[in-house]
């Protein structure tokens, strides 16, 4: 099997979540020699792309999602640690910090986008639900995290997330963080008007969003 | 429910199997995959309405197995609350066949609906799950909906502010909300003439603020009802619990609210469907509620309009109405906003989905909730009159006509594309809470389309 063949054979066995093939796969690379990092890239991480995408449009839904986490999941042990081996550095992964914020313990929305950032490569750590603003900071500078993440599906929540973005401020280490924010009642319009760096539709377009942001951010 | 049942209900949250949380929700997942293959159960989009009684019968079958496997999870002691078979059987057989919502002249009797049932179906309405501005326009908006006659019962929107002040969860001003809400559900009841009219719930969050509404003089009465939630999936907590506890000797009307997520954790609409039916039941018992909010909701678009939506919940009510006497009532939330034909096609959709299923109506829901003031007694008019001219027709008709209204909208669903329309001030005239003509014109020409598809409603 050539090299192309594999990755899209490893793409293949996340997208239908099969992780025992998923684990034999990559295996199977390490032995023949291939780039454990390109076959992370090419392989696992298109296959979870097009989970995102066909989940996006509704043409699966979240039982398949997951099981295609637990795929990806599955190989990254046996990929990453060779990655690591090789380069290390090269694993690198940014950190976010996700919580559903205060008042609010509805968390399907907080746990899809935290699944789908961790099979896009982002150091998830999720802080549950009906979590006090100060906590999220907290972890934040402990992890040293890029992004603190903040959910909710009640307007009464919502003003929590002002406060959120006013203590960052009021510490002076606002830019140290991109800021998400999303949920049920939060539009694209009111996370501007908040001051939040970025904001998602639905999970797929948070972990878009959240890639652009790293994006811009390195850039600048 | 007596005392005893709810200590007994308490006594196993504290006793029964502990489980993590996401385990929970890991084990729901693959046993509602697994039920769903064992019974064989298939979605077909060319029927919106499922005319197979085998398949609702197999769907309440599949149910109440997941729920004596699962039993119903309590998020505060993260233990599940299992049942017994013969508990379910005994706690379904003593519900009514019918209940009385509000009091005196504007009292109105409430059925369990059966498929295909001739009877119209009742609907609460209102601004639910809608922000709204407070003071003046919120009473009016609730007016619009009291004085459309064919409403049977009206609910709350949510308030994003009160005297001003920004409304956070479990803060004071919560509570605040929760007792001027009610006060001005009532004026706005008053104001139409319909003063006996049932209040279905007022839009607070925490359960202790839900308390403050109860005021037989300016609030909440025993004549009307408040919502419980149920926390997706299949899951309660003492909160939730121990509200049940005041209510019940209040002796106010219970609403079971569930929003099951159709592409969550119970996957597409057939697990939805099964998972759904086994939360009415789980609400019946532990909640002891008098109806069943079936909220459904897309995961990505927030609405439960769309084909597999619509199947989904059609599903739950042919499967409760055929095999209990649980009252479920569809909560129609829309990914459109007023002011908008699509808005009202989406209604119309719902509303006969749900009528023939055997289920009574709630709505109308729009833009996902995202949109302040997107809410008007319009919409909840078509929802209502398009159940009452779908009552008695046969499923296999209502898919002919459903086979031609879904066309119409369902390209447009996306919640970033879906049309918003226009608030309630720009659509109605403040003074008289009547709506504009623009409005008006607009719901005329869309019941004639109907009535060209062979839908007949009233003007």
């Amino acid at each position: 099997m050539s090299e192309a063949q594999l990755f899209e054979e490893l793409a293949k066995a996340v997208y239908s979540g099969d992780d025992a093939k998923a684990v034999e796969l990559s295996k199977k690379a390490i032995s023949a020699g291939m780039d454990p990092l390109r076959a992370i890239n090419e392989g696992l991480m298109k296959g979870m792309g097009r989970v995102g995408d066909d989940f996006s449009q509704l043409k699966i839904y979240l039982p398949e999602v997951m099981l295609a986490a637990d795929a990806m999941k599955a190989a990254l042990s046996i990929l990453e640690p060779e990655a690591l081996k090789r380069g290390g550095s090269a694993v690198q992964k940014s950190r976010v910090v996700i919580a559903t914020i205060t008042g609010d313990i509805h968390d399907i929305g907080k746990n899809i986008v935290a699944m789908l950032m961790r099979a896009n490569g982002f150091q998830v750590y999720d802080l549950g639900r009906d979590v006090p603003i100060d906590e999220l900071v907290k972890k934040a500078e402990e992890v040293k995290a890029d992004f603190i993440c903040a959910s909710t599906l009640l307007s009464t929540s919502m003003p929590y997330m002002e406060d959120l973005i006013a203590l960052l401020k009021e510490r002076g280490i606002r830019e140290k963080y991109l800021v998400m924010v999303g949920g049920g009642p939060v539009t694209r319009e009111w996370a501007a008007s908040i001051g939040a760096d970025g904001y998602g539709d639905d999970g797929d377009e948070a972990v878009k969003a959240a890639k652009e942001l790293l994006q811009r951010r390195v850039s600048q | 429910m007596n005392t005893y049942r709810l200590d007994e209900i308490t006594k196993r949250a504290l006793e029964g199997p502990f489980m993590d949380e996401k385990d929970f929700d890991m084990k729901l997942m693959k046993r509602t995959r697994e039920l769903v293959r064992e019974y064989n159960i298939r979605y077909d989009p060319k029927e919106p309405v499922c005319t197979d009684d085998s398949v609702a019968d197999d769907v309440y079958e599949a149910a109440k197995r997941l729920l004596l496997e699962m039993g119903f999870y309590c998020q505060t002691t993260k233990r599940s609350i299992m049942f017994e078979e013969d508990e379910i059987r005994g706690a379904l057989r003593s519900l009514p066949e019918s209940i009385v919502l509000g009091t005196g002249k504007d009292a109105v009797p409430m059925y369990m609906r059966r498929v295909e049932d001739p009877r119209p179906p009742a609907i609460h309405a209102g601004p639910t799950g809608t922000l709204c501005t407070e003071g003046e326009v919120y009473v009016k908006t609730m007016r619009s909906f009291a004085q459309e006659d064919v409403i049977d019962s009206v609910g709350a929107g949510t308030l994003a502010t009160i005297d001003g002040f920004k409304i956070r969860k479990g803060a004071p001003q919560e509570f605040r909300a929760a007792r001027v809400l009610a006060r001005w559900a009532r004026e706005a009841i008053s104001q139409a003439g319909r003063p006996g009219m049932h209040i279905n719930d007022v839009a607070v969050v925490s359960p202790e603020a839900k308390l403050c509404a109860l005021n037989p003089a300016y609030g909440l009465r025993a004549s009307d009802g408040i919502i419980v939630s149920q926390m997706i999936e299949l899951k309660t907590s003492f909160e939730h619990l121990s509200l049940i506890e005041h209510l019940q000797s209040y002796g106010i009307h219970i609403g079971n609210l569930m929003t099951p997520i159709l592409g969550g954790y119970s996957g597409g609409p057939e697990g939805t469907a099964i998972v759904n039916v086994a939360e009415h039941i789980a609400g019946a018992i532990c909640y002891s509620a008098s109806y069943h909010y079936c909220s459904l909701t897309n995961v990505k678009n927030l609405n439960g309009t769309d084909r597999p939506g619509l199947w989904a919940i059609s599903m739950v009510g042919q499967a409760l109405a055929r095999n209990s006497e649980i009252m479920s009532v569809y909560d129609c939330y829309c990914a459109s906003g007023p002011g908008e034909e699509m808005l009202l096609l989406e209604a119309a959709a719902g509303g006969i989905a749900a009528s023939v299923s055997g289920m009574n109506l709630m709505g109308c829901g729009s833009c996902g909730g995202k949109l302040v003031d997107h809410s008007t007694g319009l919409e909840a008019r078509m929802l209502k009159e398009a159940g009452a001219a779908a009552a008695g027709m046969r499923r296999s008709d209502a898919n002919g006509i459903l086979n031609k209204i879904l066309p119409r909208y369902e390209e447009r669903l996306d919640i970033s594309k879906a049309p918003k329309g226009k608030t309630f001030q720009e659509l109605y005239d403040l003074a008289s809470a009547r709506p504009k003509k623009e409005w008006q014109g607009m719901y005329e020409k869309v019941v004639g389309e109907l009535s060209d598809l062979g839908l007949e409603l009233s003007i």
